[in-house]
Protein backbone atom coordinates (compact mmCIF):
# COMPACT_ATOMS: atom_id res chain seq x y z
CA UNK A 1 0.00 0.00 0.00
CA UNK A 2 2.64 2.48 1.06
CA UNK A 3 4.72 1.46 -1.91
CA UNK A 4 1.97 2.30 -4.35
CA UNK A 5 1.30 5.75 -2.97
CA UNK A 6 5.01 6.54 -2.96
CA UNK A 7 5.26 5.61 -6.62
CA UNK A 8 2.39 7.95 -7.31
CA UNK A 9 3.96 10.85 -5.47
CA UNK A 10 6.72 10.79 -8.05
CA UNK A 11 4.20 11.54 -10.77
CA UNK A 12 2.44 14.63 -9.51
CA UNK A 13 -0.12 14.88 -12.33
CA UNK A 14 -1.82 11.60 -11.70
CA UNK A 15 -1.46 11.28 -7.95
CA UNK A 16 -4.47 10.04 -6.01
CA UNK A 17 -4.40 10.07 -2.24
CA UNK A 18 -5.99 6.96 -0.85
CA UNK A 19 -4.24 6.62 2.50
CA UNK A 20 -6.79 7.62 5.19
CA UNK A 21 -3.99 8.82 7.48
CA UNK A 22 -2.68 11.21 4.87
CA UNK A 23 -3.07 14.73 6.32
CA UNK A 24 -4.48 15.98 3.03
CA UNK A 25 -7.44 13.67 3.50
CA UNK A 26 -7.66 13.80 7.26
CA UNK A 27 -7.97 17.57 7.32
CA UNK A 28 -11.15 17.41 5.26
CA UNK A 29 -13.91 17.98 7.72
CA UNK A 30 -16.86 20.10 7.02
CA UNK A 31 -18.29 22.62 9.33
CA UNK A 32 -21.88 21.70 10.20
CA UNK A 33 -22.82 25.38 10.46
CA UNK A 34 -21.49 26.13 6.99
CA UNK A 35 -23.15 23.01 5.60
CA UNK A 36 -26.47 23.94 7.21
CA UNK A 37 -26.27 27.51 5.88
CA UNK A 38 -26.44 29.04 9.34
CA UNK A 39 -26.27 32.79 9.77
CA UNK A 40 -25.35 32.76 13.41
CA UNK A 41 -25.28 30.48 16.43
CA UNK A 42 -28.06 31.22 18.88
CA UNK A 43 -27.40 30.82 22.60
CA UNK A 44 -30.95 29.50 23.01
CA UNK A 45 -30.38 26.64 20.57
CA UNK A 46 -29.36 24.16 23.25
CA UNK A 47 -29.66 21.05 21.12
CA UNK A 48 -27.01 22.41 18.79
CA UNK A 49 -24.77 23.81 21.52
CA UNK A 50 -24.76 20.55 23.46
CA UNK A 51 -23.09 18.79 20.56
CA UNK A 52 -20.03 20.98 20.97
CA UNK A 53 -19.33 20.59 24.66
CA UNK A 54 -17.81 17.71 26.59
CA UNK A 55 -19.46 15.78 29.42
CA UNK A 56 -17.76 18.17 31.78
CA UNK A 57 -19.25 21.14 29.95
CA UNK A 58 -16.08 22.30 28.28
CA UNK A 59 -16.11 23.72 24.76
CA UNK A 60 -14.75 21.19 22.27
CA UNK A 61 -11.86 22.34 20.10
CA UNK A 62 -12.67 22.72 16.43
CA UNK A 63 -9.79 20.37 15.71
CA UNK A 64 -12.20 17.67 16.84
CA UNK A 65 -15.54 19.02 15.67
CA UNK A 66 -14.46 20.47 12.35
CA UNK A 67 -16.29 23.75 12.91
CA UNK A 68 -14.92 26.63 10.82
CA UNK A 69 -12.99 29.38 12.58
CA UNK A 70 -15.78 31.88 11.94
CA UNK A 71 -18.45 29.72 13.51
CA UNK A 72 -16.20 28.51 16.33
CA UNK A 73 -15.93 32.11 17.52
CA UNK A 74 -19.68 32.54 17.38
CA UNK A 75 -20.28 29.14 18.92
CA UNK A 76 -17.98 29.93 21.85
CA UNK A 77 -19.81 33.19 22.45
CA UNK A 78 -23.18 31.44 22.31
CA UNK A 79 -22.04 28.76 24.76
CA UNK A 80 -20.79 31.43 27.16
CA UNK A 81 -24.08 33.28 26.95
CA UNK A 82 -25.99 30.07 27.59
CA UNK A 83 -23.76 29.40 30.60
CA UNK A 84 -24.45 32.81 32.05
CA UNK A 85 -28.18 32.18 31.78
CA UNK A 86 -27.72 28.81 33.52
CA UNK A 87 -28.86 26.97 30.37
CA UNK A 88 -25.51 25.19 30.22
CA UNK A 89 -23.17 24.36 33.10
CA UNK A 90 -19.82 26.06 33.64
CA UNK A 91 -18.54 22.81 35.13
CA UNK A 92 -20.53 19.61 35.09
CA UNK A 93 -19.87 16.85 37.55
CA UNK A 94 -19.03 13.57 35.92
CA UNK B 1 -28.80 65.96 23.54
CA UNK B 2 -29.77 64.27 20.35
CA UNK B 3 -32.48 61.70 20.70
CA UNK B 4 -31.18 58.35 19.58
CA UNK B 5 -33.15 56.00 17.44
CA UNK B 6 -34.83 53.06 19.13
CA UNK B 7 -33.07 49.74 18.66
CA UNK B 8 -34.27 46.18 18.79
CA UNK B 9 -33.31 44.26 21.89
CA UNK B 10 -33.77 40.77 23.16
CA UNK B 11 -34.09 40.22 26.89
CA UNK B 12 -34.03 36.93 28.72
CA UNK B 13 -35.04 36.75 32.35
CA UNK B 14 -34.90 34.04 34.95
CA UNK B 15 -37.77 34.66 37.32
CA UNK B 16 -37.62 33.27 40.83
CA UNK B 17 -39.61 30.08 41.33
CA UNK B 18 -40.53 31.29 44.79
CA UNK B 19 -43.09 33.61 43.24
CA UNK B 20 -46.48 32.05 42.72
CA UNK B 21 -48.21 32.18 39.35
CA UNK B 22 -50.01 35.40 40.21
CA UNK B 23 -46.91 37.22 41.41
CA UNK B 24 -45.03 36.04 38.36
CA UNK B 25 -47.70 37.31 35.99
CA UNK B 26 -47.55 40.63 37.81
CA UNK B 27 -43.78 40.77 37.47
CA UNK B 28 -43.99 40.07 33.75
CA UNK B 29 -46.55 42.86 33.40
CA UNK B 30 -44.13 45.15 35.21
CA UNK B 31 -41.27 44.14 32.92
CA UNK B 32 -43.40 45.08 29.94
CA UNK B 33 -44.66 48.30 31.52
CA UNK B 34 -41.11 49.45 32.27
CA UNK B 35 -40.37 49.32 28.58
CA UNK B 36 -43.58 50.78 27.22
CA UNK B 37 -43.60 53.74 29.61
CA UNK B 38 -40.35 55.09 28.11
CA UNK B 39 -41.64 54.74 24.59
CA UNK B 40 -40.51 51.20 23.89
CA UNK B 41 -42.54 48.66 21.98
CA UNK B 42 -42.88 44.97 22.89
CA UNK B 43 -42.48 42.95 19.72
CA UNK B 44 -42.78 39.41 20.96
CA UNK B 45 -42.73 37.47 24.20
CA UNK B 46 -41.94 33.83 24.82
CA UNK B 47 -42.77 32.05 28.02
CA UNK B 48 -40.08 29.40 28.22
CA UNK B 49 -41.58 27.67 31.25
CA UNK B 50 -39.85 26.35 34.31
CA UNK B 51 -36.38 24.91 33.82
CA UNK B 52 -33.83 23.45 36.17
CA UNK B 53 -30.83 25.73 36.40
CA UNK B 54 -27.63 24.02 35.31
CA UNK B 55 -25.95 25.39 38.43
CA UNK B 56 -27.50 26.95 41.52
CA UNK B 57 -27.73 30.75 41.56
CA UNK B 58 -27.86 31.77 45.19
CA UNK B 59 -30.60 29.67 46.72
CA UNK B 60 -32.33 29.05 43.40
CA UNK B 61 -32.19 25.64 41.79
CA UNK B 62 -34.84 26.24 39.17
CA UNK B 63 -36.44 29.23 37.57
CA UNK B 64 -39.01 30.41 35.06
CA UNK B 65 -37.47 31.59 31.84
CA UNK B 66 -39.04 34.50 30.05
CA UNK B 67 -37.92 35.93 26.74
CA UNK B 68 -38.96 39.24 25.27
CA UNK B 69 -38.15 41.20 22.14
CA UNK B 70 -38.60 44.93 22.31
CA UNK B 71 -37.44 48.20 20.84
CA UNK B 72 -36.15 50.97 23.04
CA UNK B 73 -33.96 54.00 22.86
CA UNK B 74 -30.46 52.98 24.00
CA UNK B 75 -30.34 55.70 26.66
CA UNK B 76 -33.02 53.92 28.70
CA UNK B 77 -31.22 50.59 28.90
CA UNK B 78 -29.04 51.52 31.88
CA UNK B 79 -32.12 52.65 33.75
CA UNK B 80 -33.84 49.39 32.89
CA UNK B 81 -30.93 47.35 34.24
CA UNK B 82 -30.89 49.28 37.49
CA UNK B 83 -34.52 48.34 38.01
CA UNK B 84 -33.80 44.69 37.20
CA UNK B 85 -30.96 44.50 39.70
CA UNK B 86 -33.17 45.86 42.46
CA UNK B 87 -35.97 43.48 41.63
CA UNK B 88 -35.77 40.41 43.83
CA UNK B 89 -38.05 38.40 41.58
CA UNK B 90 -35.46 38.44 38.80
CA UNK B 91 -32.75 35.89 39.44
CA UNK B 92 -30.77 36.73 36.34
CA UNK B 93 -31.29 38.72 33.18
CA UNK B 94 -29.55 39.42 29.93
CA UNK B 95 -30.53 42.03 27.37
CA UNK B 96 -28.72 42.32 24.14
CA UNK B 97 -29.11 44.03 20.83
CA UNK B 98 -30.35 41.82 18.06
CA UNK B 99 -31.35 42.18 14.45
CA UNK B 100 -34.34 39.93 14.14
CA UNK B 101 -37.26 38.65 16.17
CA UNK B 102 -37.65 34.90 16.56
CA UNK B 103 -41.31 34.17 16.00
CA UNK B 104 -41.06 30.77 17.62
CA UNK B 105 -38.25 29.13 19.48
CA UNK B 106 -37.39 26.60 16.83
CA UNK B 107 -33.98 26.24 15.34
CA UNK B 108 -32.52 24.77 12.21
CA UNK B 109 -31.32 21.22 12.50
CA UNK B 110 -27.60 20.72 12.30
CA UNK B 111 -26.67 18.44 9.42
CA UNK B 112 -25.00 15.20 10.46
CA UNK B 113 -21.30 15.85 10.63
Amino acid sequence: MAKVSKARVNRPRKRVVTDPMDPRLRRRKNCPFVAGNFEDVDYKDLNALKQFITDRGKILPRRITGVSAYFQRRLALAIKRARYMALLPFVARV
Amino acid sequence: MKQQEARLYEGMYIISNQLNDEARAKLIEKLKADITKTGGVIKKTHDMKKKTLQYPIGRHKEGYYFLMYFTLEPAYIAELWRGYKLNEGIVRFMTMQTDHVLEDLKFKELPEA
